[in-house]
């Protein structure tokens, strides 16, 4: 069975890479961005089954991040990630087209089982 | 009750709320951090038994307290948006719990053990509408008014239910040392007493003591 190849996007550098570690621990290949341009960059170079977004960033918002992954109808799914306060941009980003949102600090076990929930959709 | 129009407090409620966001992204950061020395650890155990106890110990501290502070997080954010509506509907189940959460060191510095009504206690679909800061400070007000009167040991329940009739709040007090007549006289004798009817009256309210159970009571129309 191949790997899950997942993409994490937030500017908190030591979040994003402990938890890309611990994911890789759990089997799932995972890759790092620290802001909205890095990640569409890779996005455009590289194919990732799932997103993990952070919806506040500096520059390129995570919704703009979303915005033009749609706009050039990338084959992918998106998770968002958002603050306790950011409900209302999570629930904006579901309409956009998001798979769902997880509130940060996050249950890695959570996360896992949301990217199979997401990547099973895409399939059916 | 504040200057400019409220401006004043709206702006410390956005500071302070963003502030939280930022306490977020710490507690994230530590989170993964801890998960990943766990994962480890998990991979690889420390070679001396004794050694890799004292690292579970001290690993199972750092997660008890990341979830003390996620908690505490939480409130506090709530507590920061609330200047946000001049006017909102106000559940006073979640405002009593808020309240108490944002109470307890309070209590715990004076060693009276101060909780919100177990789940089963509580009236959960009482709301009311209001301006929702001065709604925590008229609970605030209300807890530290007994808190002030009580000695150490006594125990404070806070629950919202429905009160003579009328949507309400119970600060109700146990274990107390003195007559539970002289302890409510106490109460309407103390400084904070005439700030704590104008504050309730502004959400439409009025505050008195109860004899029966022994305490403050606000209620709402």
């Amino acid at each position: 069975m191949n790997k899950v190849k997942v993409l994490l996007v937030d500017d908190e550098e030591e979040f994003v890479s402990a938890l890309a570690e611990r994911l890789d621990i759990r089997g799932i290949e995972a890759h790092v961005a620290t802001d909205g341009e890095q990640a569409l960059e890779m996005i455009e170079n590289d194919t990732f089954q799932v997103i993990v977004l952070d919806v506040i960033m500096p520059g390129i918002s995570g919704l703009e991040v979303l915005q033009r992954i749609n706009a050039k109808q990338i084959d992918t799914v998106v998770i968002l990630l958002t603050g306790h306060g950011s409900t209302k941009e999570g629930l904006e980003g579901m309409r956009m087209g998001a798979f769902d949102y997880l509130m940060k600090p996050l249950d890695i076990d959570d996360l896992i089982s949301k990217m199979h929930e997401a990547i099973e959709s895409k399939k059916s | 009750m504040s200057g400019v129009n409220g401006k004043d407090v709206q702006f410390f409620g956005k500071i302070t709320a963003s502030m939280t966001h930022e306490f977020k992204n710490v507690l994230a950061i530590i989170k993964e951090s801890a998960g990943l020395m766990e994962d480890i650890t998990k991979i690889a155990p420390l070679s001396d038994s004794k050694h890799q106890e004292k690292f579970d110990n001290a690993l199972a501290t750092v997660k008890n307290q990341l979830n003390r502070g996620m908690e505490l997080s939480t409130v506090f954010n709530r507590f920061a948006h609330s200047p946000d509506k001049p006017q909102a509907e106000i559940n006073l189940k979640d405002l009593a719990e808020r309240v108490v959460t944002l109470s307890e060191r309070l209590a715990r510095l004076k060693h009276i053990t101060l909780t919100a009504a177990p789940e089963d206690k509580a009236d959960k679909g009482l709301n009311i509408t209001g301006n929702p800061v001065w709604a925590q400070m008229a609970v605030y007000q209300a807890i530290e008014c007994c808190l002030n009167q009580l000695s150490p040991e006594c125990e404070i329940t806070v629950t919202s239910r429905i009160l003579d009739g009328h949507k309400g709040i119970q600060i109700e007090c146990a274990h107390l040392q003195t007559e539970a007549a002289e302890f409510c006289q106490s109460l309407k004798n103390a400084e904070e007493w005439q700030e704590l009817e104008t504050v309730v009256a502004a959400i439409n309210g009025r505050v008195q003591t109860s004899d029966k159970e022994p305490g403050i009571i606000l209620l709402f129309d």
